[in-house]
């Protein structure tokens, strides 16, 4: 990795929640500590002497639930924060929102926390995947907290997940997050933990999750109503135009810039792997990231790039792509050395798009502008 | 018309290579250069159009802007013709700051 755009840490300080999603990747971790003080302290140094004062460093709070974690946990987070100030750290919350009090939005507020959440698409679509420990919808709890989040101000975007249950309604998702304003990213379902033992009724083929991508993608770009960005495409027109790539899931070598930290400190890949002892790179509690990227195992990671692996290296996406996501390729057999288990479906939808702009430059050029300028950072297929 | 050619033992997409050209090309026209100097861009005739801000501007960059970065940027003589409201897009977590003016 010669050039590092940033540092993003997914930080688990708990594999706990209040939900019980039908295509949860996490779920299954046979014990779920809470991550102490100390080791919120200890990631705040080792970040910051790795990255110094010029590299941005991005902390996604994630579980579990990040919100089990209560209040306080994350009002010392803030306190840490302006500790570093001087740094560019942003502190980023991917929640399910159901637990988000008022507390928590001052402490939101006042710290200045982004906040992303995941919403499925409307209520009878949501509530179909999405429900509480005690079997509850939640779509209500959601969009609640996300109304009280926008009323002071806070934007919310949202990560839908694609599964078997919810594919055949794109319009009713589209329209949904369109009329609700809400940027949207779609990821296709990781059949890791529950949703690995749910793959009856969670999993897609990858050429169902092309043929639907293009569906919603068609919605979204020719609509003349469209309120809202939508993710990957707008990744994916920047991956085009440009001869960069922006999301963590078409990145060269992402794991040298995308970590995930356990509760109790260790590192691994990336959130889907996080807990995932074959993949444990090193413990922040012992380490700096400088020595976790010297580690076999981060070595054994930056080897899977194009070149490597002979299906990409005859890939004309190759470029654009970079043999998409790990999480997502260790899904057939535990090779980190093949392409994306999506790769059909993304190569279908990475040539549509091409097609489609490749004769309307101009428009899209009003509206990827910034991606024109420099590479940006976006994480949402690595949590 | 779809070609591929091989380069260095990797596929070279002849149609993305095409649009990054053009992409260049486009870069150099006025309207696209002034823009593109120091920060950014603009998602405004496009969203303006439908009615995102109706008739407004939207502005993104990698870094935050001072007013006078985007009165740099939009041409615009004076402060007094913004109204401007922070945004930002949560989605990317946060590279991107976005500014709506309208």
């Amino acid at each position: 990795m010669e050039d590092r755009s940033y540092l993003a840490i997914i930080v688990k300080p708990t594999y706990d929640c209040n939900m019980s999603c039908e295509y949860c990747s996490v779920e299954g971790h046979p014990t779920s500590p809470r991550m102490s003080r100390a080791t919120v302290d200890k990631l705040f140094e080792r970040v910051t002497d790795f990255c110094g004062t010029d590299i941005p460093i991005y902390l996604i709070w994630h579980g579990g639930e990040p919100l089990l974690m209560g209040p306080d946990f994350y009002r010392h987070i803030g306190e840490k924060t302006r500790e570093y100030r001087g740094f560019n750290i942003v502190n980023a919350l991917q929640t399910n929102a159901t637990l988000l009090s008022d507390e928590f939005i001052d402490v939101i507020v006042e710290h200045n926390f982004r906040v992303s959440t995941s919403i499925d698409g409307p209520a009878e679509i949501h509530n179909r995947s999405r429900r509480d420990r005690f079997g509850k919808p939640t779509f209500e709890r959601t969009m609640g907290a996300v109304a009280r989040l926008k009323a002071r101000g806070i934007p919310v975007g949202a990560i839908a997940v694609l599964t078997k249950s919810n594919k055949d309604y794109m319009p009713e998702i589209y329209g949904f997050f369109n009329e609700a304003q809400i940027h949207l990213r779609i990821n296709p379902v990781q059949l890791h933990g529950k949703a690995a033992s749910n793959r009856e009724d969670v999993a897609i083929t990858p050429k169902e999750y092309g043929r639907e991508m293009i569906k919603i993608f068609d919605m979204w770009y020719h609509d003349p109503d469209a309120r809202i960005m939508v993710d990957p495409f707008r990744v994916i027109i920047g991956n085009i135009i440009t001869d960069s790539t922006y999301s963590c899931d078409f990145r060269r070598q992402c794991h040298a810039e995308v970590m995930s930290v356990s509760p109790a400190g260790g590192v691994y890949p990336c959130g889907q792997f996080n807990g995932n002892e074959d993949y444990y790179l090193g413990d922040i509690r012992e380490q700096g990231f400088d020595e976790i990227l010297d580690s076999p195992g981060m070595a054994r990671l930056l080897q899977r790039v194009p070149e490597n692996i002979a299906a990409c290296r005859a890939c004309r996406y190759a470029e654009i792509c970079n043999c998409g996501c790990t999480a997502s390729a260790v899904c057939r057999n535990g090779d980190i050395m093949q392409p994306d288990f999506y790769c059909a479906g993304r190569r279908m939808l990475f040539q549509h798009i091409i097609d489609t702009i490749q004769d309307n430059l101009h428009k899209v050029m009003q509206f990827e502008k910034p991606l024109l300028q420099a590479p940006g950072v976006d994480v949402s297929a690595a949590v | 018309m779809k070609q591929m050619a091989q380069r260095g033992g990797r596929v070279e997409n002849e149609q993305i290579k095409a649009i990054r050209e053009e992409v260049e090309r486009l870069l150099r026209e006025p309207e696209f250069e002034k823009m593109s100097k120091t920060f950014v861009h603009t998602l405004s005739q496009r969203l303006g159009r439908k009615g995102f801000r109706e008739g407004g501007l939207v502005l993104e960059s990698r870094a935050p802007l001072s007013l006078r970065d985007v009165l740099d940027a939009t041409g615009l003589a004076s402060p007094k013709d913004l109204v401007a409201q922070w945004e930002d897009t949560p989605y990317s977590y946060g590279n991107i700051y976005t500014y709506s003016f309208w």
